[in-house]
């Protein structure tokens, strides 16, 4: 089974729980191994080397976190009174995730492709925070210390190329008064 | 009957991503001690006081920009650390990085949640490109030739003899008032000489912002419009010591589309 198919079958899945409004637990079983498919893609770009690389590790990193996500809601739904929105919230996103999915799975890694998968997180990111689908901040921070945080900062500090202060004396050669 | 002018505050992104590392900084324990940081921080602050959610806008392509700026800043951290640590594991480290990069991006969402990002038509946003390239063709053709060093002298020169040809002034006090003239040149043609060194291509983006900033502006009746920036060489004056202005570009888009650019501090005392 390819692994859009996958998402076509969880997205046949989520409608018709909508549709029921009940939610069946059977799609978590679909969803891991939808995640299994994250894992290998993830490793493929660990050990591609390849200098764009980090930007589809991340965009598939950021599927796999949405799935554990999505399965935490899906495993809780009943307790936390989250049925059907768990369903509807799945099938908003799943355009996004094919996005991600089929961008990250092919090797093309030329700038015009690179630039179009940092899109693809990016809007999949928001449409993950727009459904309640991103893990929280403590999650995504678990053994990660400050320093290391500060180092990104840093960065981007560089990135942004401040100007430095600008000279007040300007030194100009005399003219020549004849 | 007066009719009220409608302000509005559109926000480049390195004001957006400057805010967003000056709320990650404080929140890890070292904020950024910058003026360029703070005033961001402090721009953004003062529009979420504001009754009016749409008085700080922005564009889809300044929102799509600030995420470029911060992956690609985190990918150039992971970049560093390869290079530093030979042995070190790229699984750790790209696991570590990508969740970083989203604790980073979180704050930069919630601090866009404050502001309305603007629908633009595309088809106008290409007519007003249209615009912003004659802007960037005229301000080429007027200033190219007038800031290179052999012109410069002899504008210099012509300012001193308007002012020192009514006296007989001394050889030795003509001197000092071309040098002063010089002086002035020299600085009125910095911002000028910073936009044509990024011609064409470090200005596309630029030029795509204020396309789209025209695009909102014309969509609005009455309006006072802003473009809070701290580039220095397309869309704010720089300000030198003295009080002393380099503004030829910032003068030439209020001129042309009556838009009004300025740093993040300077628009924070007209708001």
């Amino acid at each position: 089974m390819s692994n859009v198919s996958i998402l076509h079958e969880i997205y046949d899945h989520a409608n018709r729980m909508e549709d029921a409004g009940i939610v069946d637990p059977d799609i978590v079983l679909t969803l891991k191994k939808l995640q299994g498919i994250t894992k290998n893609i993830e490793s493929k770009w660990i050990t591609i080397q390849n200098p764009n690389s980090f930007y589809f590790y991340n965009a598939i990193k950021n599927v796999e976190l949405i799935i554990d996500k999505m399965i935490d809601r899906f495993y809780n739904a009943k307790e936390m009174h989250d049925n059907p929105q768990v369903a509807v919230d799945t099938l908003r996103l799943i355009p996004n995730l094919i996005d991600v999915i089929e961008i990250t799975e092919s090797n093309e890694t030329s700038e015009e492709v690179t630039e179009k998968v940092i899109e693809y997180t990016y809007k999949l990111r928001n449409k993950a925070s727009e459904t309640n689908l991103l893990e929280s901040e403590d999650v995504d921070l678990q053994g990660i210390d400050n320093e290391k945080v500060m180092k990104v900062l840093n960065g981007m500090v560089e990135e942004l190329n401040i100007p430095k202060e600008l000279p007040d004396d300007v030194s100009v050669d005399d003219e020549s008064i004849s | 009957m007066t009719c009220q002018l409608m302000t509005k505050v559109f926000l480049d992104t390195n004001i957006i991503v400057s805010a967003s590392i000056q709320v990650n900084s404080q929140k890890f324990g070292k904020p950024v001690i910058h003026p360029f940081f703070q005033e961001s921080m402090h721009l953004l602050s003062t529009i979420r006081k504001k009754p009016n959610k749409q008085f700080g806008i922005s564009s889809k392509t300044v929102e799509g920009e600030t995420y470029r700026v911060i992956i690609k800043a985190v990918k150039h951290e992971v970049d560093k650390q390869i290079i530093q640590q030979s042995n070190i594991s790229i699984e750790t480290l790209f696991d570590e990085f990508s969740r970083i990069s989203n604790v980073c991006l979180n704050k930069t969402r919630q601090l866009l949640s404050f502001i309305s990002i603007e629908p633009v038509d595309s088809s106008e946003v290409q007519k007003n490109l249209g615009l912003v390239e004659e802007m960037a063709k005229s301000l080429k053709i007027t200033y190219e030739g007038k800031y290179i060093n052999r012109i410069n002298k002899e504008i210099a020169a012509k300012r001193r003899r308007d002012t020192t040809m009514k006296f007989q002034w001394k050889t030795e006090l003509r001197r000092e008032v071309y040098r002063m003239f010089r002086e002035e040149i020299e600085r009125e043609a910095i911002q000028i000489c910073g936009f044509m060194s990024n011609e064409p291509h470090k200005n596309k983006n630029d030029k795509q912002i204020l396309a789209e900033a025209i695009t909102i502006k014309n969509t609005l009746d009455n309006s006072q419009f802003y473009i809070a920036s701290n580039d220095k060489k397309f869309f704010s004056p720089i300000t030198l010591k003295g009080g002393f202005k380099s503004d030829l570009v910032t003068k030439e888009i209020y001129n042309r589309f009556g838009i009004i650019c300025d740093t993040p501090k300077e628009i924070r005392t007209k708001i």
